[in-house]
């Protein structure tokens, strides 16, 4: 590959990912296999800047779910993780940790006990 | 006599039935999960599982089959709260009392003139009453505002909960809870307003 081709390359590499940017702001949400026995869902998309603003979007498409991750005032369950880019998110009562566009939301078990 | 027993424990849900005297598992369900309440509505012959996930929180479950087949339905919720306002605290251990439904720890039907009527009762402390088979729940608030509320404590429990609840057979307004710890409580108008009932309540000397 010559200079040339690599610069057209890279240039359309970047344009790529603008448009898929722009054109999809949308976290992608992924949810413990543990949990499709009880409430059987799909890593699927979900719109948000925020950890909260995420699991909203996506709880309104598989509204059983949110019981299983939330407790009844909406903070995370005491043995429930989530996960934003490969970092456990800080907030736990809020969900106030942001969500870049793209990003990759994942719906864990907390490991607990001794 | 009984022929039929709903035994919940820590690894399900077991139905045993008497036959020609002797008693044999006819049923299982959620094995593996932990069961701490089941109810026979012998009105319509609907059947109630309360479970607890750990991870997951408490959920409850129906059968109208006899317990070949369970759906999840609404599991009681606290609801939502003024996060102005602080968390109660126990008031002997001074840990705050979660603003979630930990257990579901009594469940009962109401009487025969309350068709759907269920009453359910929760660590931490709250009563819970669906008139539609559980479709959909409301706590009772007129026993959780009640100022002595705020003295319940857990016993063996990490908080104090609602560990049985009575409907009168006589007057099916007539409910009456027993809490650990905090006493007997009693309605007469079902559920608009509570005493406390606990006196008498003593060892007596052995």
């Amino acid at each position: 590959m010559n200079i040339e081709v690599i610069t057209e390359f890279m240039a359309w590499q970047s344009t790529a990912t603008l448009a898929h940017a722009t054109l999809s702001a949308m976290a992608t949400v992924h949810v413990t296999p543990n949990l499709l026995r009880h409430v059987p869902t799909e890593t699927a998309t979900a719109r948000g800047a925020t950890v909260r603003e995420v699991l909203t979007d996506y709880f309104r498409q598989w509204p059983a779910l949110r019981g299983y991750v939330l407790q009844d005032a909406g903070a995370l369950r005491t043995h429930m993780t989530v996960f934003v880019n490969g970092t456990a998110i800080q907030d736990r009562e809020r969900l106030s940790d942001p969500v870049p566009a793209d990003g990759e939301v994942y719906i864990m078990q907390a490991l607990s006990g001794g | 006599m009984a022929s039929r027993l709903l035994i919940g424990t820590r690894k399900g849900l077991f139905l045993f039935e008497r036959t020609n005297g002797k008693w044999a598992v006819t049923r299982t369900a959620f094995l593996g999960a932990q069961v701490p309440m089941a109810l026979a509505d012998t009105r319509d012959g609907a059947l109630y599982a309360g479970l607890n996930h750990g991870h997951f929180g408490s959920k409850l479950h129906r059968s109208t089959d006899g317990g070949a087949t369970w759906s999840e339905i609404t599991a009681p919720a606290f609801p939502p709260r003024s996060e102005d306002v602080p968390l109660d605290r126990c008031p002997m251990r001074g840990i705050p009392i979660p603003w979630n439904v930990e257990l579901i720890w009594s469940l009962e039907t109401g009487g025969a003139d309350q068709p759907g009527r269920l009453w359910c009762g929760t660590i931490p402390g709250a009563l819970f009453r669906s008139d539609d088979r559980g479709a959909s729940w409301e706590m009772v608030r007129s026993l959780w505002d009640q100022p002595a509320r705020k003295k319940w404590m857990g016993g063996g429990y990490d908080y104090p909960g609602i560990h049985s609840i009575v409907v009168d057979p006589r007057d099916s307004r007539r409910v009456i809870p027993g809490v650990s710890c905090g006493g007997v409580w009693v309605t007469e108008d079902d559920g608009a307003t509570w005493c406390n009932r606990a006196g008498g309540n003593y060892r007596p000397k052995l």
